[in-house]
């Protein structure tokens, strides 16, 4: 299960207490600041690179891909929210390692397999709020695994992560044009894959009011 | 109060609008449809809803361990070890040339003071510079020349220690009679260091060792050491 922050109710990892001051001993050279700074917001980072790449390993790869660009560019790290900063970063070399992968013919990644991407049985749901939650959260991982790469990689960085549309443009080498039309097709295509739970996320609204 | 025959937007316009695209929202004749459409005006609440769930999706912890930080380059971990055997070198390289320059320049001074004939000093003195050439390399050396000058007293205790108590022989090779000329300035006015034995010659061979000494750990650490960037 992901780490579950109680300030959170987005279930995102917060920001340190302290981290402006962590980060400005990392960016002055302190390993120990900067490890303090990375677990702290490695699980963000491989959530990141899990939902674009669809592969533990690959993800794992890509988070220390990002975790060593980061480590060379703290130095020059000016200000904003470190945890936005850092997953610009792994969205790059997540993009990178996707890159790398695209010489094979696939478009689309494998159904849900091992771990979180796995699906709840439906006829155990639970009547808690929570449970409902993350069986939500289930099913909105494995239609986001079912998108076309293209919209799912823009989905993921614009609705998942807040990024604007520049930055997702950025971050996938895309005209902006492109870049919007992949997210508004992605978000209608995410909706039909979702229909057959649509109540998940109408009823959680619900509750949340 | 349905607009059934109005022509519906593009529904990916629907979904721009959904996700707070600045341009959709300016989009007057949008939102006047919206308002009025019981197709995309649902359609929109749906997607506007599945986006605030995409938004809440939590992080995940890995899959395994995560190398946090990258390891120490092997350059830098062979620069410290560079920087550990260098500096000594270079230390005891400054210190030689520091007292080779103050004993040049006291020694011009003071062996011209105490030259005079039939004295004990001059002697002394020389027996002292002929030590400091023979061991300019030995660790001793800096700590007595650092008291400032070829005295009486610190040539004595170098003659003492090590030059089997006779003071007489002049241990340096070059001439045998003491001389008061400067070490450098030749009668043609060109700059030369004297071959005519003199207080200040021993004190220029601690100088030069002392640069040589430096200057060869000094390029030893630059050569071997990483490039920057």
């Amino acid at each position: 299960m992901p780490p579950r922050d109680p300030s959170q109710p987005a279930s995102r990892t917060a920001p340190l207490p302290d981290e402006e001051a962590v980060i400005a001993r990392a960016a002055s050279g302190d390993r120990a600041a900067f490890t303090q700074l990375i677990e702290h917001y490695q699980s963000a980072c491989y959530g990141l690179a899990w939902r674009l790449l669809g592969d533990p390993d690959q993800a794992a790869d890509a988070a220390q891909d990002a975790f060593v660009h980061a480590y060379d560019a703290i130095a020059k790290y000016r200000g904003g929210l470190f945890r936005s900063w850092l997953l610009r970063i792994t969205a790059n070399a997540s993009y990178d390692i996707l890159r790398r992968a695209q010489r094979k013919p696939t478009t689309t990644l494998p159904d849900a397999e091992e771990g979180e991407a796995e699906l709840p049985d439906r006829s155990a749901t639970d009547p808690e709020a929570e449970a409902g939650r993350s069986e939500l959260y289930r099913y909105l991982d494995a239609a986001l695994r079912r998108l076309p790469e293209d919209q799912r990689t823009a989905v993921v960085l614009c609705d998942v992560y807040g990024m604007d549309y520049g930055e997702v443009a950025d971050a996938t080498e895309s005209a902006l044009g492109t870049v919007k039309s992949r997210i508004h097709r992605g978000r209608l295509r995410l909706r039909e894959l979702m229909a057959e739970h649509r109540e998940l996320f109408l009823n959680e609204r619900r509750l949340d009011r | 109060m349905t607009m059934q025959n109005t022509p519906h937007p593009d529904d990916e316009l629907l979904a721009a609008y959904a996700g707070g695209d600045a341009d959709a929202l300016a989009d007057g004749s949008l939102a006047a449809h919206l308002s009025g459409c019981d197709r995309c005006r649902p359609l929109v609440d749906e997607l506007s809803l599945l986006r605030g769930a995409l938004a809440e999706l939590p992080d995940l912890a890995p899959s395994r361990p995560l190398r946090l930080i990258p390891p120490v380059p092997a350059a830098a971990v062979r620069s410290s070890w560079l920087r550990r055997l260098t500096a000594p070198a270079m230390a005891a390289g400054a210190g030689l040339v520091l007292v080779g320059a103050v004993g040049v320049g006291a020694s011009g001074v003071v062996g011209g003071l105490l030259s005079a004939p039939g004295g004990a000093a001059p002697a002394a003195q020389e027996a002292a510079g002929s030590q400091d050439a023979q061991s300019s390399d030995t660790a001793g050396v800096p700590a007595v020349g650092l008291d400032g000058s070829p005295s009486a007293t610190s040539g004595r205790d170098y003659g003492s220690s090590d030059n089997n108590g006779s003071l007489e022989p002049r241990s340096l090779s070059v001439s045998p009679a003491p001389s008061h000329t400067p070490v450098v300035g030749g009668g043609d006015g060109t700059e030369h260091v004297s071959t005519t034995p003199s207080p200040e010659q021993p004190w220029l061979t601690l100088l030069i060792a002392g640069a040589g000494l430096f200057g060869i750990s000094t390029a030893l650490r630059l050569s071997l050491s990483p490039r920057a960037g």
